[in-house]
């Protein structure tokens, strides 16, 4: 093996945990290698130390901060839970309520654009009398609304 | 209080009996956060985060899984969820370029014979290794070398095979070793 192959299983080599044939050849090439000897030496000495577990500092405060997180959480229930309850229907309810003002909206917009005046209207329809001649149209009934309108019409043109 | 005691009361809102489970983890819970962090100000966070996911997700533990598994695997992903969220975080912001890289062992240095100063910096040059570690060969490899957890307990914790084990620690020991080696080079 070569000496990069050799050194980066020197961990393994130390915890034991290569296979019985990988730890022979590494055993037999520390032998002649005073190079990778020399590397695992100073690795033993990083890695085979005493673990300091039990002298980690935990600070005590962290206690008192959980339990905070804790009690604040339980106020806040309250609340999220009516968040919780309204908000997914929120966003559909008022996707809804724009379509349907857009919808209205729209048609408004259009009657408004759309329709004649109506002194226009009243124009045209003697337009038409006056280019078909009022035997072309049948007689309105009596006290109808056409007639009616047919009466302001003529009124407005007199004007 | 035994185990399944401690978890009924907990799942009835026994404060008091949280509070013991607190007591008898915070050591591993603590340790793995740090030792996955590298920093204390992140490691008390995690720790934080940790418990409060305990709390809220005891309901759901069915006693499958050993407890101190449970509690192992809750650590393990919350670290490794930071972790991936401070990647981002620093990505965006850039601020990976900027950060202090000073790190420390939160180790009572001022009373700390001489002798065990130089165990302390030792340990400082491997525990810097490990934080370079791709998260999950470095998760491995805290459980088996801090938490003395056997294969199997890693395997349950981390939610993999056992070979998976295996690979995980063969490869973060061979990556371990090259940033050893040229780590010393530069000391």
């Amino acid at each position: 093996m070569r000496h990069k192959t050799i050194q980066k299983k020197l961990l393994g080599y130390l915890d034991n945990e290569l296979s019985p044939r990988e730890q022979q050849k590494i055993r037999n090439h520390l032998k002649i290698c005073s190079t990778c000897l020399q590397e695992l030496q100073q690795l033993k000495a990083l890695w085979q130390i005493e673990q300091p577990i039990e002298r980690m500092k935990i600070p005590p405060f962290i206690w008192t901060r959980i339990s905070a997180r804790l009690k604040g959480e339980e106020k806040k229930g309250f609340f999220n839970g009516i968040k919780n309850t309204v908000v997914p229907f929120l966003g559909p309810v008022i996707m809804a309520v724009l379509l349907l003002w857009a919808l209205i909206g729209g048609i408004q917009l259009g009657n408004i654009i759309s329709r004649p005046s109506d002194q226009q209207a009243a124009m045209q329809t003697t337009l038409a009398e006056n280019d078909f001649g009022s035997s072309y149209f049948e007689a309105l009934p009596p006290g109808s609304i056409g007639t009616r309108f047919l009466a302001i019409a003529k009124n407005e043109i007199k004007k | 209080m035994d185990e399944q005691e401690l978890i009924t009361n907990i799942k009835n809102g026994d404060n008091t009996a949280f509070k013991q489970l607190f007591d008898q983890y915070r050591h591993f819970v603590y340790n793995i956060c740090y030792r996955m962090s590298g920093n204390r100000e992140e490691a008390e966070d995690a720790t934080q985060d940790v418990f409060v996911k305990i709390f809220h997700s005891i309901e759901r533990f069915r006693g499958e899984a050993k407890l101190s598994s449970w509690i192992y695997r809750i650590a393990v992903n919350t670290c490794l969820k930071r972790e991936r969220q401070k990647k981002l975080a620093n990505w965006v912001s850039l601020d990976i370029l900027f950060q202090n890289k000073k790190e420390f062992y939160p180790i009572d240095h001022e009373d700390a014979p001489e002798q065990q100063m130089e165990h302390i910096q030792r340990e400082q040059i491997v525990q810097g290794a490990i934080r370079q570690l791709p998260a999950r060969q470095k998760a491995a490899l805290i459980l088996h070398r801090y938490q003395d957890l056997s294969y199997e307990e890693i395997a349950q914790v981390m939610e993999i095979s056992l070979s998976a084990v295996e690979s995980l620690l063969h490869r973060s020991k061979e990556n371990l070793t090259k940033k050893l080696i040229s780590l010393k080079k530069k000391i």
